[in-house]
């Protein structure tokens, strides 16, 4: 029996901003996302359970992300802030149907 | 950064109709003269006078939510707070990226925060000396079922309290959001 052993590795980025995530913050954010598309990067893991405010410059961060990772064959999944407030805001802008979010990194990278 | 605040008791408190002040010999505490809940001082003001960078934005913030844990009776606070939080962010981003559309140092955000007591509320006044005039209603909403880079400041705004008002004149633009509390 012959059998032929390949390796598959999938890489994955984990992005876990911590605080705020917003106008000020945001430029700076956007700057690593291109830094790593820029590396041929196209999955990403977005965990967003430390981030205790996000402002609409924040979401367009995220989006951008998102559109970028797809065009070029990849993803983004979140993971949803722990702060309550912050899970009703995305569930408004329905982020929740943009992207997969899942309750923790596992399930995140289960996901994909 | 100029930050002024105003409480009852220490300010001068010009735009307060006869009909608002308490009694003469009344508590202001007591509400009796207006009917106001006493925890709510009746006539509570704050006042900021922010650069007009997204810079300081998080002291707006954090402003907004002290001011609101001094307000008995709320139900769900901490959401309530993040909410109008974020709409008044909003509206400075607005006021930043599209009134003024370029930071100079004399550019200002004048932020008026005053809990009214009847009806029970929180009146936001944002005030930009950028000149200029635009129309709510040409703003499209977002299309909320594919992820937008923009679009989202004014719909969360106008999500997130009971009354958006916008006036512009004498090269003032005026933003008036009211919640219900």
């Amino acid at each position: 029996m012959e059998l032929t052993i390949t390796e598959h590795i999938v890489r994955i980025n984990i992005i876990a901003p911590q605080g705020r995530i917003d106008a000020f913050c945001a430029p700076e954010l956007r700057k690593q996302f291109e830094v790593l598309l820029g590396k041929n990067e196209i999955k990403f893991i977005l965990d967003l359970s430390a981030v205790t405010f996000l402002d609409s410059a924040g979401m367009a961060a995220l989006v951008s992300l998102l559109k970028a990772a797809r065009e070029a064959g990849g993803d983004v999944k979140l993971v949803w802030p722990k702060e309550e407030a912050a899970q009703r805001i995305l569930r408004l802008t329905r982020f929740d149907r943009v992207f997969d979010i899942a309750d923790n990194q596992k399930a995140a990278l289960s996901s994909f | 950064m100029m930050v002024s605040s105003k409480v009852p008791g220490d300010v001068e408190q010009p735009d307060r109709s006869p009909a608002e002040r308490p009694a003469e010999g009344a508590s202001s505490r007591s509400g009796s003269s207006t009917g106001c809940p006493a925890e709510m001082n009746c006539y509570d003001t704050i006042r900021l006078d922010l650069p007009a960078t997204y810079k300081y934005l998080n002291i707006l913030g954090a402003c907004l939510t002290e001011m609101l844990s001094r307000v008995e009776g709320l139900s769900d606070p901490e959401v309530l707070a993040y909410n109008l939080q974020l709409a008044v962010h909003e509206t400075c981003t607005n006021i930043i990226n599209h009134a003024y559309g370029e930071t100079r140092p004399e550019n200002r955000i004048e932020i008026t925060l005053k809990l009214e007591p009847i009806p029970r509320s929180l009146i936001m006044e944002l005030q930009d000396t950028a000149g200029g005039a635009f129309d709510l209603s040409k703003i499209a909403e977002p299309n909320l079922e594919e992820g937008q880079i923009h679009g989202y400041g004014l719909f969360l705004i106008r999500s997130l309290v009971d009354e958006v008002n916008y006036e512009s004149h004498s090269g003032k633009n005026i933003w008036r959001l009211v919640k219900k509390l």
